[in-house]
């Protein structure tokens, strides 16, 4: 195992350790990355023979030099990204002293360390094929430095790990359905996880290009008949804190709350949510009850995970659909959602307060505004212009094109100038159809942001003022909001094949996160459930578990039964094998495993005439075979040629002939 | 030194232990399980870290990925180790010989084998002396080999060997030790520098020798010097090197290698001396007598003499103790 290292062997490990690295090329730093693949590249080039190994003084200093680089860049060691990032150039830094099959397979080692890695960062469907191929050739790089063999192929080290992940496979398997999962957490996953999808802030001016994501939010399905789309509201973060260009969520805790009472039968689902980074827990307006991950429901009837949600999280949800307010909106709670920044939007605040005072009741003066946004040619927009610092004044008076966010935010604004207490919610709307799956995607290209007023009487209503800018996108069952000209759609066209190729796809991988990924002990009870376990113990399960196991042992005990043989007996061998032929037909029994020592020495006192031939015969039969003489073609042509004198010799002495026994 | 000291002895203790369980080894045999050993290696215990994180991980995290890789992980580490016992526990060993060698040289130990893999996969040593096995590239395919140090004249038994495997992965060793029954001789160390004693005049044979001018010994290569006559031209036209007959009772001087004659010299010096005497009348091809105290004159000449005087020089005034 310490020996230099082949070349072949070599080019696998270096593969392997490629393989984890690339891994992470979207989320290590760049320069880790850089870093591991010269070391790649540096010691390949020390294998093919054209540069050496840096000295050890410049690689101590190298060394101290990455990990003071990415102590400094993370400011800790700790946590899965700066652990990632330490291996990669630690490993890097391996490489840079690999000269021994011990070093090679620490590099091999790390290789699978680092696809281990990626398992706990990422688990989607689509990296699994990644995570399997990396894996299979960190393994066959641990066979190719592992193994005594020298000669070993790329085909043969892929061959023996492959064979061996095969054989691993069903107990594999079997552990994971058997072995008992335990709930909580024992320490939380570390911060620092990118966030995806909605924030805690909302500045419609400040985008001039909505990109859309196709990316799942997350997927739905409902106990029974899903309500229409039109119902399909998912309340998310609720903003209230409006600085005239900035909506933000009300920050710190508050006890105030309006009781809501249901006027409709409870709507149950369960959501799929991917992970986001964020405490956001989402359900269909509104919320009565949230099972799953521990969570709070805020004043404002939004609902947050005490951790982010770092990892794809399955929960059960519990809405009304219909509600009805009996109690009076709280005076700190109104003077919340009726506040603007003094001096912004002025000539909206105005507007508002002249229509207001036309209007007979906020609920009038709610149309009249959505009547203004239906009929002053506003128009809906993925591309909106910039806006300046007062954006409602802005849009309303000048650019007047934009999309969800910018009527909310402008149609609250309204509100609130007129003393309606009002508030933006954002969240996603509606959801397609998987047939496939049998469940509702909702994808991140179907965010998005309404109102919601407080009416007397009434309590906290719904108001969509993008409904009244573009009716047609909350009536579209596909695309409802944004992305009615988005290029996936407009791929997809009619092509109905192709719908089906993506739901499929969509369907798999959520049967991945729901099943696999998210694995925990209620699917588990589940699926035992499904095989007839239904109550199974631990007891139970640690039975069943045994005897897979043993089972799976014996399956492998035999199939690694193969008799043990004889490799083709090379040249020299075969030479010595003619001469124990020769011996048998001469009439001298010889044992299967007989030394060929004792052979010789029999065969000369069975055949005296040629004893001398055959002990001289033997003695440079041996002297090749377990000596240090390497067996030349020309020694091998002497051998034959003794041997053949011996067969003459004996045959001679048997039919009584004298001529011809001595070659000329 | 202290803590050296008793790991050396507990892994003395548990090796005599296992050796009392297997009992002596006869060729040839096949490697029984319960005398097969196995454990992890250092990348092994590495590897079942790698697991134990993986699994802790996953199951704090929830992750049902990790949790899966870590169970396949550990299906892969059992396979590895059933694979690895499997490289020796049925293995047979058929035939193990040693070729004699001189003192300070190595004595080459081979061992043929029948393997379910390949041979290759297996390596020996010896417990005290280790030598590095020869050069994989030139041992056929079936045969392990092992060199150690003769370090004394005489009759030569084999040490305590160790037959150990890590392949396929490295991630466990597995080894047995063998007791074999092999032995050979430890010829004088081919030494000193005295110039070779001239020739005797006629010789005519002595009881070694057999009658008959013409009878065919062997085939030598050719050395230049030699008479065209003796060249087996028959075996030439058939593609074999230039090979010369040798007869015995070949008229020739013969030279008079006596041990009384080498005055002034310790015995072991002049076992080395009449040794390199022999090994180098007979790399000439000349006829020579060795004459020992206490054994039978020996006459002729060839590589077959060469041994035979060798073996006595080995075994001249030795009392049985192994080297």
């Amino acid at each position: 195992m310490s020996t230099a290292l082949p070349a072949k062997p070599t080019r696998i490990m270096l593969a392997s350790f490629c393989g984890g690295a690339l891994l992470h090329i979207d989320r290590a730093p760049l320069w880790c990355l850089g870093v591991a693949l010269a070391a790649v590249v540096w010691h390949w080039l020390h294998s093919t023979g054209r540069l050496r190994l840096p000295p050890t003084a410049l690689r101590l200093l190298l060394t101290l030099a990455l990990f003071a680089g990415i102590a400094t860049s993370f400011r800790t060691l700790s946590g899965l990204a700066a652990g990632t990032a330490l291996l990669l150039v630690m490993g890097a830094a391996k490489l840079l002293e690999t000269r021994t099959r011990r070093d090679a397979m620490v590099v091999a080692i790390v290789a699978l360390v680092l696809v281990l890695a990626a398992c706990l960062d990422r688990q989607s469907l689509l990296r699994l094929p990644l995570y399997l191929a990396a894996a299979w050739t960190a393994l066959a790089g641990i066979a190719a430095m592992g193994g005594a063999r020298e000669t070993a192929t790329a085909l043969r080290a892929f061959g023996t790990a492959g064979r061996a992940l095969l054989f691993a496979l069903p107990l594999a398997a079997l552990c994971f359905v058997l072995v008992p999962r335990v709930t909580g957490a024992l320490w939380s996953m570390p911060g620092g996880q990118s966030q995806t999808g909605l924030s805690d802030e909302m500045s419609p001016g400040s985008i001039s290009d909505l990109s859309i994501s196709e990316d799942i939010a997350f997927r739905v399905r409902f106990e029974g008949a899903a309500p229409p789309m039109a119902q399909r509201y998912w309340r998310g973060p609720v903003l209230h804190d409006f600085d005239g260009y900035t909506w933000r969520r009300q920050q710190g805790q508050f006890a105030l709350r309006e009781v809501a009472q249901p006027l409709s039968a409870p709507l149950r689902y369960r959501v799929m949510l991917e992970p986001t980074g964020r405490n956001y827990l989402f359900g269909i307006d509104s919320i009565a009850s949230i099972d799953g991950p521990r969570n709070f429901r805020s004043f404002d009837g939004q609902v947050s995970a005490y951790r982010p949600v770092t990892a794809a999280t399955a929960y059960d949800g519990v809405s009304w659909v219909n509600t009805r307010y009996d109690g009076t909106l709280s005076t700190v709670g109104r003077k919340l959602d009726t506040r603007l920044p003094a001096n912004r939007n002025l000539r909206s605040v105005a507007m508002a307060r002249e229509l207001r005072a036309r209007a007979s009741s906020d609920l009038q003066f709610s149309r009249m505004v959505l009547d203004y946004f239906r009929s002053a040619g506003f128009e809906y927009t993925l591309t909106p212009p910039l806006l300046d610092t007062n954006s409602v004044d802005d849009l309303i008076f000048n650019t007047r094109r934009g999309f969800c966010g910018h009527f909310a935010s402008a149609y609250v604004t309204l509100m609130r100038a007129a003393g309606v207490p009002a508030r933006v919610i954002t969240g996603y709307l509606g959801g397609t159809w998987n047939a496939v799956g049998g469940y509702y995607a909702v994808r991140q290209s179907q965010a998005h942001a309404w109102a919601e007023i407080w009416l007397e009487g009434q309590g906290w209503v719904r108001i969509d003022p993008t409904a009244a800018v573009a009716p047609e996108r909350l009536r579209d069952g596909a695309g409802p909001l944004l992305n009615q000209d988005g290029a996936i759609d407009a791929l997809l066209g009619d092509a109905q094949w192709l719908r089906n190729l993506r739901d499929s796809w969509d369907a798999a991988s959520n049967w991945w996160q729901e099943r696999v990924v998210n694995f925990n002990r209620d699917t588990q009870l589940d699926l035992l459930r499904r095989f007839g376990l239904d109550g199974i113990d631990y007891r139970g399960m640690a039975l069943l578990l045994a005897a897979g196991g043993i089972l799976w042992g014996c399956a492998l005990w035999l199939l690694n039964r193969r008799p043990p043989q004889q490799t083709r007996p090379d040249a020299l061998g075969r030479i010595w094998m003619r001469f124990i032929d020769l011996m048998g037909r001469r009439g001298l029994a010889i044992a299967a495993h007989e030394g060929s020592r004792s052979i010789a020495a029999r065969a000369a006192r069975h055949l005296p005439a040629a004893a001398a031939g055959i002990n001289s015969f033997a003695d440079r039969y041996e002297q090749l075979r377990f000596g240090r003489v390497t067996g030349s073609e020309r020694e091998l042509t002497a051998l034959r040629v003794q041997l053949r004198q011996i067969a003459r010799a004996t045959a001679a002495g048997r039919r009584q002939r004298t001529a011809a026994a001595v070659p000329e | 030194m202290a803590q050296g000291k008793l790991t050396s002895g507990l892994r003395n203790g548990v090796r005599n232990w296992a050796l009392r369980r297997q009992g002596a080894d006869r060729l040839p045999l096949t490697l029984q399980a319960r005398r097969v050993y196995i454990v992890p290696t250092s990348a092994g215990w590495t590897f079942a870290l790698l697991i134990l994180v993986t699994f802790v991980a996953g199951m704090n995290y929830g992750n049902g990925l990790a949790m899966l890789f870590s169970f396949w992980l550990t299906g892969f580490a059992l396979v590895a180790m059933v694979q690895t016992q499997r490289n020796l526990a049925g293995t047979q060993l058929l035939d193990a010989s040693a070729l004699p060698a001189f003192a300070g040289a190595a004595v080459a130990i081979a061992l043929s084998v029948a393997t379910r893999g390949a041979a290759a996969d297996l390596s020996l040593s010896a417990e005290d002396a280790r030598m590095p096995a020869a050069d994989p590239a030139e041992i056929p395919a079936d045969i392990l080999h092992l060199q150690i140090t003769a370090r004394r004249r005489g009759p030569w038994r084999a040490p305590l060997l160790r037959l150990t495997s890590t392949a396929p992965f490295g991630l466990f060793r597995t080894w047995t030790w063998l007791r074999l029954d092999v032995a050979t001789l430890v010829y004088p160390q081919l030494a000193g520098n005295l110039p070779v004693p001239e020739t005797a005049g006629e010789e005519t044979g002595t009881g070694y020798m057999t009658t008959g001018q013409d009878e065919l010994a062997w085939l030598r290569d050719f050395r230049d010097g030699d008479s065209p006559r003796q060249v087996a031209w028959k075996a030439y036209a058939r593609g074999a090197p230039l090979l010369v007959r040798e007869y015995r009772g070949h008229a020739a001087a013969s030279r008079d290698l006596d041990f009384s004659a080498l005055t002034g010299l310790d015995v072991e010096a002049r076992l080395s001396q009449l040794a390199c005497w022999c090994v180098e009348a007979a790399a000439r091809g000349e006829r020579w007598t060795l004459r020992l105290p206490g054994s039978a004159a020996l006459a002729g000449a060839g590589p077959h003499h060469l041994q035979q005087c060798l073996q006595q020089l080995a075994l001249h005034d030795h009392h049985g103790t192994a080297s």
